[in-house]
Order: C-alpha cells, then structure tokens, then sequence
C-alpha cells in the first residue's frame, strides 16, 4: 500500500511538472511586460551588480507605474544565469515552485491529518487546478509566493506539535519572506498569523518564550516592507487602483437624487457617508471571489489570468467541495480546519481594496482551501461509495481536464496573444536583423512600453543602457509617438503600428500568435 | 405576553419579515426583470466561438470538445450559478438575509433537519426552474421569498447569546440602509422607472 501511494504521488507530481512546463516558453504567447522588466533586471544585476535603473542591489525594483518587490527577482537570476535571457529562464522560478507546491500540500496534509489518501486527493486537485497552473506557467510572483507561505506554514505547524525552535523560526521566516514575494501577502501573511496564532493559542502559551521570539523575527524582518507599505512608493499602485473614491461616492449620491423613489430622494444627504458606502463596495468586492461564476464557470475575465470560458476551478470541484464542508466535522484535527476555514476568509482582503474584482491573482492563496475541501470530498467520494459512482465522477473529471488541456495548449495562445502583448519578440528580432542598416530606428510607444522589450530580446549591454539609455530611448532605438515627425531625417526605420498611414517603403507585417498583424516595418527617406 | 426566548424570536422574525417586505415592495416599479432564462441561441454561438480557435475547427478534438452535448450543461450551469452569485444575493436579500440564509444552511445540514433538508431541495429546484422558465418577475418574487424564508432557520442562532443579538441588530440596520441606497436594485431590475 504504501509502495502503491508512493508511485501515486510520483505520478502526480510528474503530471504537475508535465502541465506547469510544458511549452512555456510559447505559451503564454508573449512575454508580459512585467515578465519582461524582471528579465531583463535579472540579467542586468547579474551583469553589473545594479538593475537597469542603475540602482545597486535594489531591495524594491521600480516598475512601470509601481515597485516590484524582490524575491522573484532574485529567484530569477540563477535562472537567467543558466538558461540565458529568454521566456522559460523568466517563467522557471514560477514554473518550479508552482511544481514544489503540489508536493508541499501533500506533506502539509498528511502531516496535520494523517490521512495519505486525503493528502495524495487534494494533491491531485492541485496539480490539475486550472488557477495555479495558470499563474505557475508564467513569471508571476503570486505563484511563488504561495509556495513561500505554505512552505512557512508546514514548519509552523510542525514546529507547533514538535516544539523545535528552529522550524519556528524558519517558518516565520519564510511567511514574512512572502511578504516580499508578492503584494497580496503584505495583508495576507499578517492577518494570517494572528488568527493562526488565536487557533492554536494554548500551545503557543505553553513556550510564550520561543513565540516570542519568533514573533519578533517576524517583525524584524517585516520592518522594511512595513516601512515601505506606508511609502509613497509603496501606496502608489494601490492608489491607482483603489476600490473606493469620493467622486464615485459623489456620483452615487447624485444618481439616487436622480432616480430613487421620489418621496425619500431627500434622504441622499443622510444616506451617503463615505465610511458607510466604502463599507459596501469593500463588502461587494469581497463577495465576488465567492461567486460560483468566478470560481467554476467563467473565472477572471482578463485573459492572462485564466482561460476566461473556464473558472478558475475545475467545475467537478463544485459537488467535491458541497461534499467537503459537509464531511468536515469526519476530521480530527478541529485545529486545521479551523485553520484552513480562517484561511479562506481572509484569502480575498488584499484584492477587496483594490479593482478590478474578482481578481484571480490578487486572490490565488483562496486555492489552498479550496483544493482542501474538494479533497476531503473525493476523498469521501473514493472512500464511501460505490465504485460505479466513482468511475462516473472518474469520468466527468477526465472530460473537464480534457477540455481544460485541448483549451490550455490549444486555444489558449491564439485567442488571448494582445493580452500577453504578443508580437513584440517578432518585432525585436526583425529589427534587430537588419537595424545597422538605418541611421535611427523609431518605434512607435504601442502596446505599453516597447524600449523594455527592445532591451530584453537584443540581450542589450545594461552597462550601456544605464549610463546612456532611457525608456525614450538607447543606441539608434528611439521610442516615439505616432504623431513624431519621423520624414525629417533621412535612413530611417519606423515601426508603426498596423494601421498607421504611412509614405514610405513597407518591408514587413509583424504578426502575433493569432495570427494578426500588430506592428508594421517601413523604411523612410532611403536613397539606394 | 410573549416573554424569553420566545418572544425575543417572534421580534427578530418580526424584523427580518418587515426588511424583506420593504425590499419586494421597492421592486415594485421594476419594469424589466433581470433574466435568468436558459437561451438556446447560445449554446450555438459558444459553440462556433469555441471552434474557431481550433487548429483543425472541423477536426474530430474539436467537435468533441465543441459541441452542444458539452456547451448546454455548462450555459445552464452558468446561469444557475448566477442565481447564486453572491453579489446578487447581497442586492436581493441584503447582508443579513445573507448571513441569516448561510446560517440556515449550516444548522440544516449539520442537524440533518428533514424539514430543512427538503425546504433546501425545494429552494434548489426552484432555481433550475427559474433558468428553464421565462417569467422573470414571478422568478424574482418566488425566489426573493424563499430565500427569505430560508433565513428564518437562522433566528435560534440569533437569540442564543447578547453579542449574537447585537450582530443581528447591526446586520438589520445595515441591510435597511444597502436597501435605501440601493434603491434601483441594480442587479435585479433592468429597468426602473418611479412616478
């Protein structure tokens, strides 16, 4: 038997490895221009000790509009060390520790239930979860984050029943390293941790000393990220972004002045005070990470997040997971499933404050729960009933992750290619080709920022970029607008977008995966 | 007189009743309800969207995946949960219909309450129902009612300590102000219209 669980664990873990790889340096079909700045500032540090603003070893990394924090960064300069700068050396970290988690949550739910079958059916559903496949096989560092919390987590709790100092302290560690992992878990990891340290409270009491001092490295390490939360820097993203605003308050007030049953339009002035009407766009924000539709119908509509026709969980989770919170009260370990329920509750805070809602990535860690759930209920479904039925369900599930896959590695690149700003890897290259023939090379400011991609796929000297270069420009690059007098000079290659109008000599269409053309190459004034 | 425990539920259900009734009498003017309804021209349209990005659209793999066999228990699932998005509910019910009918639900499931079980069974069926059925208002109205009703399983929760008591009062007041402010049940109606 335990052979057998052995081979069904190495099974699983290669089918997650298998779905979280394979093929990701195409697919997703561009690299996003967040992948890209964290390529390209891995190589640059690699290179020269600085990032490409010429920061020496930056503890936050200035973005497009916000600051990156560190750990991804950091994680991705072994990895563009040995695999060169590319797509699959950017995705590898995510790709990996995605990979890491599926085998994490089985030793987390063996270790707090005993239960082996449990363990290997919710690593199952985590290795198939269309959610965390997604944001494994792309350089985002929600992934990697998740499994820097749960590592955290594991040693924690162990450390709890074991009463070992140093996995305490390791565990704390690694939660408050999270922090510096992605956005969401500087809301997350804390609020976590007080409502950990509330469940298990009487075992903590017992050594007050070692929690203590855990508390304290905690915060310790905490400090910078708590500093610069409250930074300008740090705000600047969420101010951006934030869920509540007093025009849209404003704008309430008016409209229910406009529109509301005529006898209580007076009432406006009472009715809209901001705390209150905060509260219920916060309250609204929340709830739509609960929604089925999100979750097992049509997940986050932005296409880099999820297939967008599928949710963000396999829709066969939904019975699983109705047959989990009944089969709840089969569990011993009230502990953890009080922990994994706080989990879930929290789970959605950090994308609550800001939009759009639901966000899917913001929100990631609500898989674990989830896939918790669904696994108490498969393993309920495997255990206790007939085998008929269980081959039923067996059947429907491989259906859906047909479905999934045939989308995953089928569909999925062409139809959502202007969301991971395809086409740009195809234009650098093309550019790059045959560039020292022009006296200037102007490319239009489209499709966000190209002068990043400009950087990353020519593997550009960040020595040179750092003392001459800017986002306007570098070497005869420059990045234009579409209304740039670009006629003045002679020798030019203009790259334009694809329905600009240009008098000039077309060489080539650029195309992305769908195929459509996004860019168009002409050269200007050329006298051959 | 009513004393207790007793009567202290006979006051809450009191409350919960007159908020519910004031929210079905503000979906008076509605003009249009939001529809749920289950539409077969769909299903087609998914179904061609999903082929076109297909390397072979005609291939067997695409019909096997894109097909109505596949598309319709997904579009009626989707329209079903939608019945159950929470965000609709909250506009429907408010945040104390919201919290007294997941209440409900817990002690129903875990008492194993055959009267709650069926009542469940009965609230279920008459959301596939109203995806299958056309009358988006009688729709609205029995569904508003029922899930009314289902929070009425939560009042013994409600009146066991103070601190619970006060949380319901709080929900209430708070509910009534979403209703007030809410006023052109945004999720509900598509079409409101006051004298």
């Amino acid at each position: 038997m335990k052979n057998l669980n052995k081979l069904l664990l190495a099974l699983i873990l290669l089918l997650a490895v298998f779905l979280r790889f394979n093929g990701i340096a195409a697919n997703p079909p561009g690299l996003y221009w967040d992948e890209a700045v964290i390529g390209y500032d891995a190589y640059s540090i690699l290179r020269t000790g600085r990032d490409h603003h010429n920061v020496h070893l930056p503890l936050f990394f200035e973005s497009f509009g916000d600051w990156k924090l560190p750990v991804y960064e950091y994680l991705t300069i072994p990895s563009v060390a040995v695999l060169g700068l590319n797509e699959l050396a950017v995705r590898f970290p995510s790709a990996l520790l995605g990979s890491f988690s599926v085998l994490l949550i089985y030793l987390v739910l063996k270790n707090q239930t005993k239960n082996e079958k449990l363990a290997l059916c919710c690593a199952l559903l985590l290795a198939i979860s269309p959610w965390h496949i997604q944001f494994s096989r792309a350089g985002f560092e929600s992934s990697s984050a998740l499994f820097i919390f749960l590592l955290g987590y594991y040693l924690v709790v162990k450390a709890i029943g074991s009463q070992k100092a140093k996995l305490l302290i390791g565990g704390l560690v690694l939660i408050a390293l999270s922090q510096y992992t992605y956005h969401a878990y500087r809301i997350f990891a804390p609020l976590f941790l007080l409502g950990l340290g509330f469940i298990y409270r009487d075992s903590l009491l017992k050594f007050k000393k070692l929690a203590l001092v855990g508390l304290l490295v905690f915060f310790t390490i905490s400090a910078p990220i708590i500093a610069f939360t409250f930074s300008k820097e740090g705000v600047i993203r969420a101010s951006s972004q934030k869920a509540t605003s007093s025009v849209e308050l404003e704008k309430a007030r008016l409209h229910f002045d406009q529109f509301s049953k005529p006898p209580f339009r007076f009432l406006s002035k009472y009715l809209y005070q901001e705390s209150l009407y905060n509260s219920q766009i916060l309250l609204k924000n929340y709830l739509d990470h609960f929604s089925s539709t999100f979750l097992f119908f049509r997940g986050d509509q932005v296409g880099r997040h999820s297939l967008v026709d599928l949710g963000q969980v396999n829709v066969f989770e939904l019975p699983l997971i109705l047959i989990g919170i009944i089969c709840l009260k089969n569990l011993k370990n009230r502990k953890f499933i009080r922990t994994m329920i706080l989990w879930l509750v929290i789970a959605p805070i950090p994308a609550m404050i800001v939009m759009p809602t639901p966000h899917a990535n913001r929100s990631l860690q609500m898989i674990i729960p989830l896939v918790f759930l669904g696994g108490v209920g498969l393993e309920y479904l495997i255990s206790h009933t007939h085998k008929i039925v269980i081959g039923l369900f067996g059947l429907w599930m491989f259906g859906v992750f047909l479905i999934y896959t045939n989308q995953l590695f089928g569909s999925y690149p062409k139809k959502f290619a202007p969301d991971w700003q395809a086409g740009n890897r195809e234009m650098v290259n093309y550019v790059k080709s045959i560039s020292a023939k022009y006296k200037k090379v102007y490319i239009t400011n489209i499709a966000g920022v190209p002068y990043i991609y400009l950087l990353f796929y020519t593997k550009y000297d960040p020595s040179l970029y750092q003392k001459a270069g800017s986002s306007k420009g570098f070497a005869n690059f420059q990045i234009v607008d579409t209304n740039a007098k670009i006629y003045k000079e002679k020798n030019v290659l203009y790259v334009a977008p694809v329905w600009q109008k240009i008098e000039g000599n077309a060489l080539r269409a650029i195309n992305d995966s769908r195929p459509e053309p996004v860019y168009k190459v002409w050269e200007l004034n050329v006298n051959r | 007189m009513l004393t207790g425990k007793k009567g202290l539920k006979i006051l809450l259900a009191g409350l919960l009743a007159g908020l519910f009734c004031f929210r079905i009498w503000q979906s008076t003017d509605c003009v249009n309800f939001r529809s749920f309804t289950f539409d077969n021209r769909r299903i087609t349209a998914t179904v061609e969207a999903g082929r076109r990005y297909e390397t072979n659209p005609d291939g067997l793999l695409s019909k096997l995946a894109h097909n109505k066999f596949t598309v319709a228990p997904y579009e009626f699932g989707l329209n079903l949960s939608a019945l159950l998005d929470p965000k609709y509910l909250l506009d429907l019910i408010g945040p104390l219909g919201l919290a007294a009918a997941l209440i409900a639900v817990y002690y129903i499931v875990s008492q194993r309450s055959k009267a709650g079980l069926i009542y469940l069974a009965v609230l279920t069926l008459v959301q596939i129902l109203a995806t299958l059925f056309t009358s988006s208002k009688t729709d609205m109205l029995i569904l508003c009612v029922l899930w009314f009703l289902l929070g009425f399983w939560s009042l013994n929760f409600f009146v066991k300590t103070k601190a619970r008591l006060i949380v319901f009062v709080v929900l209430w007041a708070y509910s009534l102000w979403l209703f007030f402010i809410t006023w052109q049940l945004p999720l509900i109606c598509n079409e409101i219209l006051f004298k």
